[in-house]
């Protein structure tokens, strides 16, 4: 029975010292591949031409996005996961590449895949070990109807140009929360 | 050491960041053309002032309103209020923006209520300011460098509000063979890290630079910081700082200091009076053939006279006295003879002369000459060849022993002070001394006794009233110093004959 103890014991601290060392890596990893996502975003906004004015939205952005302060590293990590997912969702839609370079928009994708594996990676370590909390359900419904928002809104606008303007406006916001929040991975 | 210094003066020529954007808005004009890139953002820090200048050739508005709206909301547009029809041609934002909205501004240009222009652009103050660059400092080893990075003071106020901006830190580290190498440091909330990079190549060039790790569009580097990495040198990072000014001041000061010198060596500046010998300072007009007051010229004649010279008897000579002089007194002239000597082989002799292979410096070049042929111990003969020129004999005889502490050196030896208009010279045993002989010019004879050396006593030689003489080089002969053969048998270059016999002297 001690001896039990003792060997869970030791998993635990060493699948701690592994994921420590997979959310360091993991940081770093967010922290550039962010920083690439904002600047296509830029590159897919360009001109923003005063037309598209009329057709602004406030899309009521979840204060899980807002204020990311208050999440655990774990919690963020899903809470990153989600939103990347969702993104991918919006961008593979139709329509999406309207007044867009294509090779933008595929770069775009593959950048927000491969931080998705990455977070997988990190998030079936944690699976285990961390409780589902009924924090991170509501963070999840909240995420989704936010998105969900969005889709509505383009099909309103019948995936006009500046709507998809004002949609990339919407997404570079996301990424900058994005590269907030992922600070919140660090010990 | 001078690439180095080339590197670290073209580093700390400045960096400046580029401060201003050139916005690409939109603009619509009625009356007037106007361009599109005639707004400008200046943003520093979170600062952000707006400008915009228009075409010479425009209509010149005589007011401007400055208004806004957010991207993330349908809202209205809503004007500046310290920008609201103005005529200076800037607005400061600061106050209006937020850091993480993306903002429309518009710039309307009216002439009194009349429209002329608007421009409209966009604008997202957390990734188009520019930040200030980290500062680091360095501290260097033989293979190793510490870098510290920490913040500026211009972003003591924005690091607290944005901290994730700041959370990260890129160093560069360049080496001389242009190869780079980033290095990531986690700031974690500190005022400032620091970092050892180590693995160097000693006698190195190395240069780092560091910048904020941040999705910003625009990141300035800090100044480049470079350094050699050379053994048993241990050096901060300020030091480099005096480097471009030793730099500067060997390559302005130093060439200014020698085209000084050179021009006051070739007298170009601050020439010299020269004062010529009052010897040169004729007067004014030299009638006729020059005469030179202060001098009386009287003719002479010069008579040649052979005369024969006599052998000294050795065996007469071995008398006690060393001295062959032999005094005649004849028309109130006391004249002195005095004859050579022999050598004794036990006398030991000493002669200095100038040799230029003597590697006493203070002599000076002496003409070549034999070394002596017979043995050292006694008098030697030799030879002395004549040189290409007329030159000074400079050498001495000083018969030394053993226990005499008396050396001498003298740059001359035979020297003669002779007032020809005394002195008479003349053959002692010569009784056919004839009135011709004595019409020649006469040398005095020196009261003062002249002390040959005798052989069995080793004195030094002591001669006086001496005066330099400068004579061709003359042959020796050997054995005995004055030889009656000398004149015939040997080499004599010089034309003076010198017989210290009982004949004359002659010049």
């Amino acid at each position: 029975m001690a001896n039990r103890s003792t060997l869970q014991l030791v998993l635990l601290l060493f699948f701690a010292y592994v994921s420590s060392e997979s959310y360091e890596s993991l940081r770093f990893y967010q922290r550039r591949t962010n920083k690439s996502s904002i600047y296509l975003l830029k590159k897919m906004i360009g001109e923003l031409h005063p037309e598209c004015q009329k057709d602004r939205m406030d899309f009521q952005i979840p204060k899980e996005i807002l204020q990311p302060k208050q999440y655990q590293k774990e919690n963020a990590t899903m809470v990153i996961h989600e939103m990347l997912q969702q993104i991918f969702l919006l961008f593979s839609s139709k329509n999406a590449s309207l007044g867009v370079n294509n090779t933008i928009i595929e770069t775009f994708l593959n950048i927000i895949f491969q931080q998705m594996e990455h977070l997988e990676m990190a998030l079936k370590e944690e699976m285990n070990q961390v409780n589902s909390t009924r924090l991170n359900e509501e963070s999840i419904q909240h995420l989704n109807n936010y998105y969900q928002r969005i889709m509505n809104y383009l099909e309103n606008k019948k995936y006009s140009s500046c709507s998809w303007k004002i949609v990339q406006v919407e997404t570079r916001l996301n990424f900058i929360f994005l590269y907030k929040l992922t600070e919140r991975l660090k010990n | 050491m001078l690439l180095s210094q080339w590197t670290l003066f073209i580093g700390l020529l400045f960096f400046f960041p580029q401060e201003s954007i050139c916005l690409s808005s939109s603009c619509t004009s009625l009356e007037m053309p106007v361009k599109n890139d005639i707004l400008t953002m200046t943003s520093h820090n979170f600062q952000h002032i707006l400008s915009w200048k228009l075409s010479s050739n425009a209509i010149i508005p005589t007011h401007y309103t400055v208004s806004y709206t957010i991207m993330s909301a349908y809202k209205e547009w809503k004007a500046v209020e310290k920008c609201t029809n103005i005529t200076k041609s800037s607005c400061n934002m600061t106050d209006i923006y937020e850091t993480n909205e993306t903002y429309l501004t518009s710039v309307t240009g009216f002439n009194s209520k009349k429209k002329l222009f608007e421009c409209v652009f966009e604008f997202l103050p957390i990734t188009d300011t520019i930040l200030d660059p980290p500062e680091v400092s360095i501290f260097y080893f033989e293979d190793a460098i510490n870098v510290t990075v920490h913040f500026p003071e211009s972003l003591s106020i924005i690091k607290n509000k944005e901290k994730e901006l700041f959370s990260s830190v890129v160093i560069k580290v360049k080496s001389h063979d242009m190869s780079e190498q980033e290095l990531n440091i986690e700031m974690d909330d500190r005022e400032n890290v620091t970092i050892v990079i180590d693995s160097l190549m000693p006698n190195s060039n190395y240069c780092i630079s560091a910048h904020w790790e941040t999705f910003s569009n625009n990141v300035p580097h800090s100044p480049l910081k470079c350094f050699i990495l050379s053994p048993n040198q241990e050096s901060e990072s300020e030091e480099i700082i005096a480097m471009p000014l030793i730099f500067a001041t060997c390559f302005i000061i130093f060439p200014i200091i020698i085209s000084v010198i050179f021009l006051k060596k070739t007298e170009y500046i601050c020439k010299k009076k020269k004062h010529f010998p009052k010897a040169l300072d004729f007067p004014s007009i030299i009638p006729g053939p020059l005469q030179l007051p202060y001098e009386k010229v009287t003719r002479a004649d010069v008579i040649e006279k052979t005369k024969k010279k006599k052998m000294f008897n050795e065996s007469d000579d071995k008398s006690d006295s060393d001295n062959e002089s032999t005094q005649k007194i004849e028309n109130n002239y006391t004249m002195n003879g005095f004859s050579p000597r022999s050598l004794s082989q036990n006398s030991k002799f000493t002669w200095k002369e100038y040799n230029s292979n003597d590697s006493d410096p203070d002599e000076t070049e002496s003409p070549e000459f034999d070394p002596p042929a017979t043995d050292t111990d006694s008098a030697t003969s030799y030879q002395v060849k004549s040189g290409p020129d007329e030159s000074r004999i400079c050498r001495i005889w000083s018969n030394l022993s053993e226990d005499s502490n008396f050396s001498s050196r003298s740059e001359d030896c035979f020297n003669f002070n002779v007032n020809l208009s005394t002195v008479f010279v003349g053959d002692p045993g010569n009784d056919t001394t004839s009135e011709e002989d004595a019409a020649q010019i006469l040398l005095p004879v020196q009261e003062e006794k002249i002390n040959l050396v005798n052989s069995d006593e080793i004195e030094l030689k002591h001669i006086t009233h001496a005066t330099c003489v400068k004579t061709p080089l003359f042959h020796v002969p050997s054995k005995d110093l004055w030889s009656e053969n000398a004149s015939s048998d040997e080499s004599v270059t010089s034309e003076s004959e010198v017989d210290l016999g009982n004949d004359y002297i002659r010049r």
